[in-house]
């Protein structure tokens, strides 16, 4: 292990990284692998694969044992057995594909499919076989840190032979992509309890429950990403079980890790009691202007920017940004307009574009899309909300509700707002109310742009194809099926999927044109990923590499 | 007390009057007094034309629209009146929940009944989760509150016949999910379950059922299904008559539908379906059972099912009765309905699967439905299928092949449908999150001639009923009573056939694990002692049993140190049981010495009861004060697991030190480990918190920020003694509320340290503890509950 000062630039013996818009490289290159949560840093779902395909049959499985019955796809290259639930999105980088699960295959004999687990598989993408698994037995205290069933829910960040990633027990992990597979235990952690070439080679271990107070609401999740040796965490913190206390609202919300012994080098807190219920955003990365920012959603609705460097062991706030209009109200379990971030900043040509959302547990709801600028610094809000009593003053954020108007308060013009354009919708048929076809709701997902195109799904099932420059819409698809994930964008056109199971396949184009759907069999709540020349696409039970021309290899 | 008679309100005697007017006239229609109809099927089956569309904006096809009447619970019609269930005075520091009575055929109010929701995590937006039963046989409306308040309400008055307390007295549970149970009235019945932690065989949880008096609420049997159940759920029993039998058919909590006796609470059989809970109300027609569920199925990676199997045999039928069974079909919320051959699913992400009801294969492929979210279950009136997504109105129709689409548009968003619609003499009723609304093209009301299918019998036959055979079963009354120490209990021995049909009441040899029973079979509770008794009564080889908690007249003082500890068979200090009659205490707590005397302690490892309430008297009681010593455990930061570490703080150098000097301090990171803990009385908790150093009073959890509450900063340590002391008492219609705490053993401070006072109160309740003690155990000693000057 290095002693040096963890760096910016990336360590020698880590596998470079290609980002997204490196023009190094011949296409292979490119898109060879998929090694985190949207591809990059940057977060945009877009790959510069080509022969994609646009038909495939994922096949019938054995109603009594589940079985993928090969001979009854077509363009599908294998299925990889999974749990029964499955919100951790795939990653591929090595040959290897990753996903976070439950327990319902049971892959280890000391785990049979009745013990319920948070599961990171690894499969051999040549033909979908099982490599090995790492295990989070469920925290003791229950569905208040650790909800029954859910496994995994994030995507982990794989670099060379090494596997970062966030469980279900709160935890920061670094693995050997290997597992035991090299016959060697890498550390500094050493204490697994099991050496098996089936079980995961932990390289070392952040408790973030133990270590810094953490306390997540319901799950743990965030999908790492990282710049040289800093890795980027959302700690998840949130409320407790009665949905009003933070039982620890001065841990930690955002983290930077030394992503080689996962020593914290700086922590911010920023969103502290405000947190409206739990923190499952994951952090995008990017040099903007020369400054190297790390961007992250808060659970009190506010998109943050830090300097990745930190300042001395500190965190250092570039700028943040409100993404609730300030008299937006938060209520518990229903359909509040007050909202925070689920999805992940995506980095583009510059800007910055984020959606708000909600637990899905709570129902659908109106959202916003925004697209902001990260030059600016301090509160770029749109509004700030002040009283009328020192309208010059702004008031601190109050989590429920920044602004109460019965109370002499108001929210006025920033002249410092970031905002480049704010998509609440938009009134097509000019009657002077946003209709359900218009409105941009609740969601979960992220933004995929190209060629001045960006793309959003809803959690009320409404696909949106806005104009990059103007925030305008060219149109909406009503999808009929709530969509968890976010759209792929690769070879001229747009996957999406959603929880009837089915991926929609739109042409990349401000004109509507759906070329396919197809059902996927069961809920696909996460986003299709694309390595090599193969769509990779998770449903809740299995991970599918579709291929076009792809004859079904044995696994 | 918020739910006496004072509240009761009908709005003038000209309304009254009117309306038994209108009564009169509608008579010739078929109530609907339960959620799914007069057949529990939710077919209208009345014959009788209703609208398919309405409008509104514009108000085509609406009769009436009702705001207050509102929210997420379905509707019933009895007698012209319409009952519901809904929040009263939202975001109001009185907010309650209400049933609220409207004439069905003008939507005016006749009267509501109020009653508070305390000590319940369920916050307001989910309050009127269950829906009302209306029994025409009493004309009596049963509600089962969110928080655990059962109340039987005169429907002609609007006045509270009894009221219980079922998460004080038995243990009910009501969560921040809000899933409350809809109880279901069967012959003098009134039956309604939750989980239930409870005293006794009934500590460890487990989804039971309580069949009550419908007449008075006295307990006539408790059961339930397999303990340790993973979810809390809703699906409601449907009440079949099943080869001559009366069964009482539900998912449970434990993943299995099972059939109960009505009369006499026994399990017959039980069919597996999920290891999570079932909530989807079954469907039971001709000897078949049709359910569906959208969790984990038991033996493959796949989730969600739609099941037939037949209602017969006894035992586990799992596998032997199985029909037909689709996996994949994700209905996890709305109840399957019939419509010619075929039975219908819709799917939680509002999809309406249509299956051959006896052979279970597709017609045609799902219809995708406006939205996604689908939450209420489906009307079947005048061959069609009335189904609302959150946001979408549809009405559909079958067709050779599947379901063609009639009607269907977009609501409103504040016209969130998560209720069931109904039907009634041509109408449409349909709550909306922000109303009611009646939905028909003419107010004119039909004639009964207009009615050629009017009102059809429940399912449950009067075959079911007699004649009785041999006795195979002993019920003794009241199955669960608390009373007062030394009181006698007269009881009645009660006898049924296999079938559970009623034979007779019996003389019986009865015998007691502690008090007395009198030459008259009558049982006499210990005098001046908090005891539990289980009285059994023999009669020819058979045996039934009641379960009796007493309790002396305050004061009381408890410092457990006549509790005997036993060796911990997993190896931890000796341990000892909590007092046997106290509710929602065992399994969660256990005895054991701490600092040289014997202590209750909450435990941290307990799943799903870190966080918890018990009760450890009647509910009667009022105006006392409860005083205890507590104890937070000191965590270690750097030991989880080990909670005797002695000494907190992480070491130095490590990454929790790097942190906390970077972010915050060792102590914040023990802080963040520190329990909740406190006492309750007459239904609000006095809670000393950890975490956010804070103490405050409160009655509804959730509600703190706008409901009754008042909270003050307050420091305190872990690993060190305090004494806290919290009065409450009635004054009019308000609580009066006051607290201290200080370090024990130092003089009791003269001030108190909190006061509030909550009008429309809680003016009664049971005197009990809080804890919410996830890293760090709680230890309770020197309990005293005494009577306020």
């Amino acid at each position: 292990m290095k002693n040096t000062a963890p760096s910016l630039v990336r360590s020698s013996r880590l596998v470079a990284v290609v980002a997204w818009g490196a023009l190094a490289g011949s296409v292979a290159a490119e898109t060879a692998d998929w090694n985190q949560w949207g591809g990059s840093p940057r977060r945009n779902n877009v790959s510069a694969a080509k022969n994609l395909p646009t038909e495939w049959t994922p096949g019938d499985f054995d109603a009594d044992t589940g079985k993928w019955k090969p001979e009854t796809s077509s363009n599908v290259a294998w299925v990889a057995e999974l749990g029964s639930q499955t919100y951790g999105n795939p990653v591929v980088a090595g040959g290897k594909a990753y996903v976070g699960t439950n327990n319902g295959k049971g892959w280890l004999s000391r785990y049979p499919a009745a013990t319920d687990l948070g599961c990171l598989l690894a499969f051999d993408i040549k033909d979908g076989s099982f490599l090995w698994q790492d295990s989070s037995e469920k925290l003791p205290t229950g569905r208040v840190h650790d909800w029954p069933l859910q496994g995994i829910c994030c995507a982990p960040l794989a670099e060379g032979d090494r596997l970062w990633y966030v469980t279900s027990r709160g935890e920061v992990k670094c693995l050997d992509t290997e597992g035991f597979r090299d016959g060697e235990n890498d550390g500094p952690f050493s204490a697994e309890k099991v050496s098996a070439k089936d079980e995961a080679d932990v390289v070392w271990v952040l408790d973030m429950m133990k270590q810094l107070g953490v306390s997540q609401h319901n799950m743990c999740s965030c999908s790492v990403t990282s710049a040289g040796d800093l890795l980027f965490v959302n700690t998840s913190n949130g409320v407790d079980e009665g949905h009003i206390n933070l039982p620890n609202f001065e841990a930690p919300s955002f983290l930077c890790v030394d992503k080689r012994d996962g020593k914290v080098l700086w922590a911010d807190g920023s969103p502290g009691a405000n947190v409206l219920h739990g923190q499952w955003s994951s952090p995008s990365y990017a040099e903007i202007g020369g400054v190297p920012q790390v961007l992250f959603g808060g659970g009190d609705g506010w998109l943050y920017s830090f300097d990745a460097r930190g300042d001395n062991g500190k965190a250092k706030l570039l700028w943040k940004f409100d993404c609730n209009p300030k008299e937006s109200k938060y209520t518990l379990g229903g359909r509040a307009d007050r909202n925070h971030i689920i999805g992940t900043p995506v980095v583009y040509d510059g800007l910055i574009y984020i959606a708000v959302g909600e637990d899905p547990e709570h129902g659908e709801g109106v959202g916003h899309l925004w697209c902001i600028d990260p030059t600016k610094r301090g509160d770029t809000s749109p509004e700030l909300a002040v009283s009328l009593k020192d309208p010059n003053t702004p008031l601190p954020h109050r989590r429920n509700q920044a602004v109460i108007k019965e109370e002499g308060e108001v929210a006025r013009p920033n002249p410092n707002s970031a905002a480049v354009w704010h998509y609440p919708g938009f009134d097509a048929n000019g009657n002077g109310k946003l209709e359900f076809e218009e409105t941009m709701h609740r969601t979960c997902g992220t933004v995929a742009i190209q060629d001045g195109l960006l793309f959003v799904a809803d959690f009320s099932g409404l696909f949106h194809c806005i104009d990059l420059k103007t925030g305008k819409p060219h149109w909406t698809h009503d999808m009929l099926a709530a969509s968890w994930g976010s759209p792929l964008i690769a070879d001229g056109k747009v996957y999406i999927g959603d929880e009837d199971g089915d991926i929609s396949i739109f042409k990349l184009s401000k004109e509507k044109d759906l070329i396919g759907e197809i059902n996927m069999g069961n809920s696909v709540y996460s986003t299709p990923i694309v390595a090599g020349d193969t769509l990779y696409i998770a449903n809740k039970s299995h991970l599918f590499a579709i291929r076009q021309g792809a004859k079904p290899v044995k696994n | 007390m918020r739910q006496s008679e004072s509240v009761w309100n009908v709005r003038s005697p000209l309304v009254l009057a009117l309306a038994a007017t209108m009564a009169a006239a509608v008579a010739p229609a078929a109530d609907w007094p339960d959620w799914r109809g007069p057949r529990e099927n939710r077919d209208l089956a009345d014959g009788l034309p209703l609208v398919t569309s309405f409008d509104p904006e514009k108000g085509t096809n609406v009769l009436w629209k009702n705001d207050e009447a509102g929210g997420i619970s379905t509707p019933v019609i009895m007698g012209g009146k319409l009952f519901t269930l809904v929040r009263h005075k939202p975001g109001t520091k009185e907010e309650a929940e209400k049933v609220l009575c409207l004439d069905a055929v003008t939507g005016k109010k006749l009267w509501e009944n109020v009653f508070n929701v305390y000590l319940s995590d369920v916050p307001a937006e989910r309050v009127g989760w269950s829906s009302v039963i209306a029994d025409p046989a009493t004309n009596t409306v049963f509600a089962h509150g969110v928080c655990g308040a059962f109340t039987a309400i005169d429907a002609a008055t609007g006045r509270t016949k009894w009221q219980r307390s079922l998460h004080e007295e038995f243990g009910f549970l009501s969560t921040y999910g809000g899933r409350t149970n809809i109880p279901v009235v069967f012959e003098d019945l009134v039956i309604a379950s939750a989980v239930v932690t409870g005293w006794g065989d009934t500590a460890r949880p487990a989804h039971r059922f309580l069949g009550m008096d419908a007449g008075t609420g006295e307990v006539r049997w408790m059961n339930g299904t397999k303990e340790l159940p993973e979810d809390t759920t809703y699906s409601t029993p449907f009440l079949a008559d099943v080869g001559g039998q009366a069964a009482l058919i539900f998912g449970s909590s434990d993943g299995s539908v099972w059939n109960f006796q009505p009369r006499t609470g026994k399990a017959v059989w039980n069919f597996k379906l999920s290891r999570r809970g079932l909530n989807v109300a079954p469907l039971v027609e001709e000897g078949t059972v049709w359910i569906s569920q959208a969790e984990e199925n038991l033996d493959n990676t796949t989730m969600g099912s739609a099941t037939a199997f037949k209602a017969a045999g006894s035992g586990d039928i799992t596998t032997s009765n199985m029909i037909w069974q689709r996996k994949g079909v994700m209905d996890g919320r709305a109840m399957p309905v019939v419509l010619g051959d075929r039975i219908y699913f819709i799917d939680d992400g509002a999809k309406v699967y249509a299956f051959d009801k006896r052979s279970g294969e597709p017609v045609g492929k799902p219809q995708k439905l406006l939205g996604t979210i689908v939450r209420g279950s489906p009307l079947v009136a005048g061959g069609k299928l009335y189904v609302c997504s959150t946001s979408g109105w549809h009405v559909l129709e079958p067709t050779k092949d599947g379901l063609k689409i009639v009607n269907r548009m977009r609501l409103d968003e504040e016209d969130e449908v998560t209720a069931s619609p109904i039907a009634w003499s041509g109408r449409i009723y349909l709550t909306t999150g922000a109303r009611l609304y009646c939905l028909a093209a003419s107010p004119e009301l039909p004639t009964a001639k207009d009615q050629p299918r009017a009102t059809v019998p429940q399912q449950v036959s009067t075959a079911t009923r007699g004649p009785a055979g041999a006795p195979a079963w002993v019920q003794v009354v009241p199955a669960e009573v608390q009373v007062a120490a030394g009181a006698t209990v007269p009881l009645k021995v009660r006898l049924f056939d296999a079938a559970g049909r009623f034979v007779k009441e019996s003389p019986a040899e009865v015998s007691t694990t502690t008090g007395t029973i009198g030459a008259d079979g009558r049982y006499t509770a210990p005098a001046d002692k908090h005891a539990a008794a289980i009285v059994t009564a023999k009669v020819a080889g058979l045996e039934g049993r009641a379960r009796v908690r007493s309790m002396p007249p305050l004061p009381w003082k408890f410092d457990f140190e006549e509790i005997a500890l036993e060796a911990d068979p997993k190896g931890g200090p000796p341990r000892g049981e909590p007092p046997l009659p106290w509710i929602g205490m065992r399994y969660r707590h256990v005895v054991r010495t701490v600092d040289g005397s014997k202590c209750l302690v909450k435990v941290t490892t307990i799943p799903k009861g870190t966080r918890s309430q018990g009760w450890i008297g009647p509910i009667s009681l009022k105006s006392y004060s409860i005083t205890a010593d507590f104890r937070a455990q000191e965590t270690g930061v750097e030991k989880p697991g080990t909670p005797q570490a002695a000494s907190p703080g992480p070491a130095a150098g490590s990454d929790a030190d790097a942190f906390a000097k970077r972010f915050g301090n060792a102590a914040a990171l023990e802080k963040a480990r520190m329990p909740d803990m406190g006492l309750i009385a007459q239904r609000y908790t006095l809670d000393l918190m950890g975490a956010s150093q804070q103490l405050q009073v409160r009655s509804w959890p959730p509600q703190v920020a706008t409901h009754f509450s008042k909270t003050i900063p307050f420091a305190w340590e872990a690993g060190r003694w305090y004494t806290m002391k919290f009065e409450a008492r009635s004054q009019g219609s308000t609580a009066m509320l006051r607290g201290k705490v200080w370090p024990r053993g130092e003089p009791e401070p003269a001030a108190w340290t909190i006061e509030a006072a909550h009008e429309q109160g809680n003016l009664q309740g049971s005197p009990g503890f809080f804890g919410n003690s996830k890293d760090s155990e709680i230890s309770i000693d020197n309990v005293v509950v005494a009577p306020v000057p």
